[in-house]
């Protein structure tokens, strides 16, 4: 850790850990609900677990991607945080907004919106606490005579985020324009713009963990993140399928969603490469396995899974079935979630000084984790193919394939436990190992001096 | 005329991954308008009638020549005489200019007619395929503006890239009106 302002990202990795977890609750609750053990219905119903599990996952990303920033801009721009203390500020109103939406979503305060249940009212807020946040950071990088690549696209990638926050909230009485609008939000944010911040976070990452030159990391990342990126903006049509757009959306979104996974598979690529050329000098191996893992598992998560059905052909029968929750699960998971606990791994030694990655905890996380994610995105898929041939092949009503599907659920409950206890670990080593101030336990030895973060002797890549 | 490996073609592998993944993006649009008019021949016979073959050979032309200026641009910047470049590249410009103003009225004049986007699966391939050609176009000539405006200051880093990179962009665009022209005008 370079500078003192830069231990702000701790409280946002540990609202992380928070978020995560309850998220993690509301997915059992759901997936009981779907096996037939809906218990907790009077108290939380469906559609209020559903709510909160995507909102739980959007706040917690953000927070992380807000914490990644707080650490990853002071380092690029070789100064402290502008204003250190309002981030701390920062960070609690986006916590307390968040859980208002929450209580909210239970006493049935929302709006009703897919992905962008928060009331109105909090939309509001939402846009003051991420002013601040955007304000905090550019002055920051303003301020810097350093503008490296990686601060300059983090910054405008979470600028470009909080804009597109706006066209959701375009008041109007169409379902369909509505509609429109949202996907604005929700498509360009996970196929758009948070590609550049997972982008920029991923360059930050490998530039520390392989030793590989800037310049040349710096450089192809970002053109394979541009083509991701822009054949992300028209692939906003994929969603504008059989909702009363236009019959044209067919065409832009069958084209874009083909490239889409071709991008995908670029930055895994690139990713096993430059892991590959660096060596293995780093001692931080498991942060460097969270990040290849997430250009990996992003390519078959969103590219991949995501192109199952993008195809207007294909989507006629699988559009809004549990098709989308198999790709939305891990396409997730690849992209964001496993980004975000990229930069914990990689962060929190340096911030608390103990090595949690010398244990071999930290690799079991890693793997129950996937491992048990994947097993969830097979249940879902036998689900979401049962489902679409049955009801959409066969004509059967919704209900009928729904108590007819209910075993693939007992499948996905058994993997999401395997998921859990990975996540588990991750959050236990995170308490464990990240309290700033707690007194050391055996096994947790105190280091002098962070660890380089590019070691001596590694050869220098030939640029090309 | 210095040899080259497929390592280091004109203008540096970046372009040319670009080149590359352009390619396959037409190719898709090409193909699915082919299905678009195997599904429904009349509407693309109707909508043909609508088109004019030899504005769309004026376009044509227009694109070669231009792209004939940018080669002699690079031609000039290999032999190193950077003024002629800046001098070529700006007639290229202009041209693209003009091409994408006879673009624009053809929309224009089509959706005055009530032939726009949403009106049949013609148009809707039509205004969809050559407006999207036109968007690089459009990109193209503020590539080849951006070089004749910075050749008048300072050089440029990669000079290789900048130059013959802009044009190797500028020939794509030719290229891939190449097929658009037949596709949409030739029954016209």
């Amino acid at each position: 850790m370079k500078f003192q302002s830069q231990k702000v990202a701790w409280g946002f990795f540990a609202t992380c850990m928070l978020l995560l977890s309850l998220q993690v609750i509301y997915g059992f609750i759901m997936g009981f609900a779907h096996a037939g053990y809906d218990g907790l219905h009077s108290v939380i119903p469906f559609n209020a677990a559903r709510a909160t599990h995507t909102n739980l996952l959007v706040m917690w990303l953000l927070a992380g991607f807000m914490g990644a920033a707080y650490w990853i801009i002071p380092d690029e721009c070789d100064r402290e945080l502008a204003w250190p203390k309002l981030a701390w500020v920062q960070l609690v109103a986006l916590v307390v907004t968040g859980v208002t939406a929450i209580i909210g979503f239970h006493l049935n305060w929302w709006e009703g919106r897919k992905f962008l249940e928060i009331p109105r009212p909090l939309d509001f807020l939402v846009v003051i606490d991420v002013l601040l946040f955007i304000g905090n950071i550019g002055w920051t990088v303003w301020k810097s005579p350093k503008k490296s690549t990686t601060s300059m696209v983090l910054f405008f990638g979470l600028l470009a985020a909080a804009l597109l926050y706006l066209p959701g909230m375009i008041p109007t009485d169409n379902q369909t324009v509505d509609s429109y609008w949202r996907w604005w939000v929700v498509h360009l944010w996970v196929e758009g713009v948070w590609e550049l911040i997972m982008g920029a976070i991923l360059s930050y990452l490998l530039i520390k963990l392989t030793g590989v030159d800037r310049e040349i990391i710096e450089k192809w990342l970002y053109v394979i993140v541009g083509f991701t990126f822009l054949s992300g903006i028209l692939g906003t049509g994929h969603h504008y399928y059989y909702i009363g757009t236009p019959r044209y959306w067919l065409m832009v979104g069958g084209v874009f969603s083909a490239l889409e996974p071709l991008a995908f598979l670029g930055m895994a690529i690139y990713a096993f490469t430059m892991a590959k050329k660096g060596g293995r000098t780093h001692p931080n191996r498991v942060a460097l396995l969270w990040t290849v893992g997430c250009a990996f598992m992003s390519f078959v998560g969103a590219g991949f899974l995501g192109f199952a059905h993008t195809l207007p052909q294909v989507n006629l029968y699988t559009h809004g079935t549990l098709v989308t929750a198999m790709h939305g699960h891990m396409a997730f998971w690849g992209a964001y979630a496993m980004l975000v606990l990229a930069i914990i791994s990689y962060t929190l030694p340096l911030m608390t000084g103990r090595k949690v990655y010398e244990h071999a905890s930290a690799g079991f996380a890693f793997w129950t984790s996937n491992i048990g994610m994947t097993a969830m995105t097979l249940a879902f898929a036998v689900a979401g193919v049962s489902q679409v041939v049955l009801e959409r092949r066969a004509g059967m009503d919704f209900l009928t394939v729904q108590k007819e599907i209910e075993v693939h659920f007992v499948g996905l409950i058994l993997a999401a436990c395997l998921f859990t206890v990975g996540i588990g670990t991750f959050v236990w080593n995170f308490i464990r190992y990240g309290l700033p101030n707690a007194p050391l336990k055996a096994g947790g030895e105190r280091v002098v001096t962070p660890p380089p973060d590019v070691s001596p002797g590694v050869p220098a890549v030939a640029r090309s | 005329m210095t040899s080259r490996t497929l390592s280091n073609p004109p203008g540096g592998v970046l372009p040319w991954l670009v080149v590359a993944l352009e390619l396959l993006t037409f190719a898709i649009v090409f193909v699915l308008v082919a299905m678009m008019r195997h599904s429904a021949p009349a509407a693309f016979a109707l909508g043909q009638q609508s088109l004019d073959a030899r504005f769309g050979l004026a376009l044509t032309l227009t694109l070669v020549t231009s792209g004939t200026f940018a080669a002699q641009g690079v031609h000039s910047f290999r032999a190193g005489r950077l003024a002629h470049t800046r001098a070529w590249f700006f007639a290229a410009a202009l041209l693209g200019i003009g091409f994408l103003v006879a673009k624009l009225m053809d929309f224009t004049s089509h959706a005055a007619a009530g032939e726009r986007l949403g009106a049949s699966d013609f148009w809707d391939a039509y205004v969809l395929a050559t407006g999207f050609h036109a968007l690089h176009v459009l990109v193209g000539v503020a590539l080849l503006l951006f070089v004749v405006v910075r050749l008048g200051g300072r050089r440029f880093d990669d000079e290789e890239t900048a130059i013959a990179g802009a044009a190797l962009f500028w020939y794509l665009c030719d290229a891939v009106w190449f097929f658009l022209f037949p596709l949409f005008f030739a029954r016209a």
